[in-house]
Order: C-alpha cells, then structure tokens, then sequence
C-alpha cells in the first residue's frame, strides 16, 4: 500500500474565479466545489472511494469523469483495485485532499515521479478569456523527470516536474505539441496536434511511467470561457454621419480632404486663380 | 441536503452542453442525471460553511449510487460548423458576401476592409446552431471603397426579412424584430455576443456623428429566425 499525502502546487495558486462562478456549473454555490477526477494509473481498473463512500465504480484509466458537484472541503480519498474496497488495502490513499470552495478543481490519480501512485488535486482557471483566445494548460503527473513543453517545436512551458503545472493564453487555433525531457531533444510524448478552442481552457495531462514506456496524454476540455469582443468598429469615411441631409456635404468635405493630401487641391485653386 | 448535492451531477460543461443545445434535447442527454429535488426547507436551512469534519459528510453521504459519466480523456472532435456565406435584406437592397472573421488586436470585432463584404464572428454560433448570437458586421463606408452595403441597413425596418445562406447552401429566414443606434461606448458587447439564449441574428454596422475617424454609434437591427 502506498501512502501520499500530495498536494499539487496548483492548489497554491491563487484562484482567479472572480467571473468563474457563471461560467462554470451553474449549480454550484459558494460552498461547493466543481470536481472532475481523472485516472492517470496505468493498468489498473479501479473503485475510487471518498471519505470511505464509493465515489467512481469501474474506473479505467485515461478516463475523465463528468464534473460533479461536491461540498468544498478535505476529502480522504482512497483507490481500490476494482471490486476490493473498501474494506481492504487500498492501492492508492491521499488522506486529507483539499477541494476548494467555489473552485473547478480536478483530482488526479497519477504516480508520482518515483513510480508510487498518488492523488493530486488541481484548480482549473476559469478567468474569462479575451475575445479569440484560447488557454492551454500542461499538468505533469507522470513517472517521468523534468520536462519541456514545447509548442510548435519551441519550448514553452519548461523545467516542468511532477506534479505541478504551467499554463497561457494564446490565440485560438490548432498547435503541433510534444514533451521532451527538460533541457534536451529527446522526445518523450508526441508529437500531437491540439486544437485550441476559442474560449476554451485545453488541459493536457502526461501520464503514465517513462519507465514502463507507457507515457501517454490525456486531454481535458473546460469551454465556456469566452470573453465578447470590446465593440465594433463599423466605418472610416464619414460618408452616412448624422442627419443625412448633411451627407453631401460631408462627402464633399470629405473628397476635399483627400484631394489636399494628394497636392490637387492647391493645384486647382491656382489654377483658379490664374483664371 | 448534502446528499441531494452529491448525487446531483453538474450537466457536462464542455461538450455534452453544446451537443445538447445543438441537439435541442438536453433532457435527453443524460436521463437519470436529475434525483427527485430535495425539500426545499432543508435546502435553506444549509449552513453557510458545512463543516470540514470528513467523517460527518461521511455519514451523510448515503445512497450515493448514481452512476457517474465518464469519458475516454482524449481532445474532443473539432466542431463542425457551416459558415454563412451570404446575407440578404430584400426590402434595403442589401445583398453582400459573407466571410468568416474573428477578433482584431484592439479586442473589436473583426471587419473586412471592403465595406461590400461583411463580416461573421466565426467564434460564436452559425445560423441555425439554435442558440445565441449570429453576429454579422461590416464598415458602413471606408475611404477606399465609399458607401458599403450596410449602409442602407438603418432603413430597414421591424417585420423586414433577412436571408441568410451557408456554405453548405442552407437558407435561413429571419424576421427584423427591432432597430436601433446605440452609442458604441454603450454597447452592450456581452449581450451582442452572446451564445446563449434563443437564436437571434445581429447585423451591426456604424451610424451617428463622424468625429473625423470614427462614427459616434453603432446601428443594430435585431432578427429571430421565421
């Protein structure tokens, strides 16, 4: 039996939920929390117990639960190879995890760096996008050293190490992404191709042992996000301003403008005055 | 009370909400998701800070038994949208191309530069998607082209039609139900952009006074679908 009493430093950051509340579970009030859990263990299908009810039966992994509505506050969690709990020797045991209230948070069961299976929790950012942007977030909770991130063959995020977590805002769109082992070329995961939704936040997981080569990515989607562009801008020439029986006049103004910059306008008027 | 919250499951934020909007079922989407609601006395009589004793909610999480949807962790398919091509206001004489378009560096709205060729905002919803905003823009002059199409968008009036066809050659019917200039510092760009609520399709453009670069308002004519 394993035993962590691993938080991730996730929980550390401060929660930028000042729009969040809308944008997220519309039932969720200030003393409950969104929660989705994923299963990042490999090979093994699993119970997942909280505070000693069974919370997730069948759990297999790479699967993300729905987001669930849950009483914010510390939850002992606890994983039993499918169908022993719970009253035997649970596989993985995370006593006292964390669920802040109000937050998004997703608990993970991963392995930690060293190969010994543990539970995570993380505080999904769900600060309103501006308009055309999309958020992508890079977790690692993998049997694996420190990692690179790199983001169409630049590294973005670096130095990365489990169980923590790095994230940005970028312009919607479609990314080639891969992990490299922190410093160096050696890819460990992918390439892969990532859309990055419009007002979406794109939550990838490594996961897995390098190890047992048997490293893979999960993707979470959280959308919903979204920011409004600031207006619309709608025109330049002044040819439809105010009343419109004016209109003319302005075109002229207008063409009269346009005709100084271009010099012609001090061309005809001596032109005029030779007349 | 506590219990009523555990096994109540939020509905899926990401794509089952879309898929149920798009799909205009969303009581189909997960059928036993809702249990039966719980007295609502005891919901007010929730305290305002539950206690952090485990071992309490423990015990009060009973019958806890609804299954829990879950997912393979993989990138979810890229949506499929049919983009408008073409906008029509028959009764305004206004007949202009269409071209998908995001947002500009200042934050604004995107516009094309020719004032002949309007504008959709691709990131929100299509005509059709059932819901939300289809904001459709464009200049209403520009000093290299003079007047656009839209210019003639603040004749047109309440009960007008308005046409609007995909890429794909649907057609979709609107009707103006409202006409209006509001001042640009006014906007209210939440609202216009939307994408929630019934279907409605926005066609924006400029009006008001000219302060030598930029109008003063912005005129707004409101459709819902026929």
């Amino acid at each position: 039996m394993y035993r962590s009493t691993t938080l991730a430093g996730a929980l550390l950051v401060p929660l930028a939920l000042a729009t969040a509340g809308t944008a997220s579970a519309a039932n969720a009030d200030e003393n409950e929390a969104t929660v989705s859990v994923l299963h990042g263990v490999p090979g093994l299908t699993v119970d997942v117990y909280a505070n000693g009810d069974e919370l997730i039966p069948d759990f297999a992994p790479g699967t993300l639960t729905d987001p669930l509505a849950l009483p914010a506050g510390s939850y002992d969690i606890a994983i039993f190879a499918d169908g022993e709990g719970p009253d035997g020797d649970p596989a993985i045991e995370a006593p006292g995890v964390e669920v802040p209230a109000g937050a998004n948070a997703t608990i993970v069961a991963h392995l930690g760096e060293d190969g010994s299976p543990t539970a995570s929790v993380f505080v999904n950012d769900m600060s309103e996008l501006a308009a055309g942007d999309a958020r992508v977030t890079v977790r690692h909770t993998a049997a694996a050293p420190a990692v690179d991130v790199r983001v169409n063959g630049t590294p973005t995020f670096e130095g990365l190490t489990n169980p923590n977590e790095a994230s940005a805002d970028v312009a919607a769109g479609t990314i080639e992404a891969d992990v490299v082992l922190a410093g160096t070329e050696d890819v460990a995961l992918g390439p892969a191709d990532l859309e990055l939704a419009e007002g979406t936040n794109t939550i990838v997981y490594a996961w897995g042992s390098a190890e047992e080569q048997s490293l893979e990515l999960a993707v979470q989607t959280i959308d919903g996000l979204h920011g409004a562009p600031s207006g619309v801008p709608g025109g330049e020439a002044g040819l439809v301003a105010g009343d419109p029986s004016m209109t003319p006049w302005l075109f002229a103004a207008a063409l009269a403008a346009m005709a100084a910059i271009g010099g012609l306008f001090l061309r005809r008027r001596s032109a005029a005055e030779r007349a | 009370m506590r219990a009523r919250k555990l096994t109540r499951w939020i509905m899926p934020l990401v794509a089952g909400a879309l898929l149920a909007l798009l799909a205009g079922c969303a009581e189909e989407v997960r059928p036993t998701a809702e249990p039966p609601p719980a007295p609502s006395s005891q919901a007010d009589a929730t305290p305002a800070v539950p206690s952090p004793v485990p071992s309490t909610r423990a015990d009060e999480r009973t019958g806890s038994a609804a299954p829990v949807g879950r997912s393979r962790a993989t990138p979810p398919a890229p949506r499929q949208v049919d983009a408008p091509v073409s906008v029509e206001v028959p009764a305004v004489d206004i007949d202009a191309d269409v071209v998908a378009v995001g947002a500009a560096e200042d934050g604004q709205m995107e516009l094309p530069e020719d004032p002949n060729v309007v504008g959709w905002y691709r990131f929100g919803p299509a005509a059709g998607a059932g819901a939300g905003s289809v904001v459709i823009g464009g200049h209403v002059d520009s000093r290299r082209y003079g007047l656009g199409q839209l210019a003639r968008l603040a004749d047109a009036e309440v009960g007008d039609e308005v046409v609007v066809r995909t890429n794909a050659g649907a057609v979709h019917q609107y009707t103006i139900v409202d006409v209006q200039r509001i001042p640009k510092t006014e906007l209210p760009v939440a609202d216009v952009f939307s994408r929630n609520g019934a279907e409605r399709l926005l066609l924006i453009t400029c009006a008001g006074d000219f302060d030598g670069s930029h109008y003063s308002d912005n005129a707004i004519v409101t459709a819902e679908p026929k």
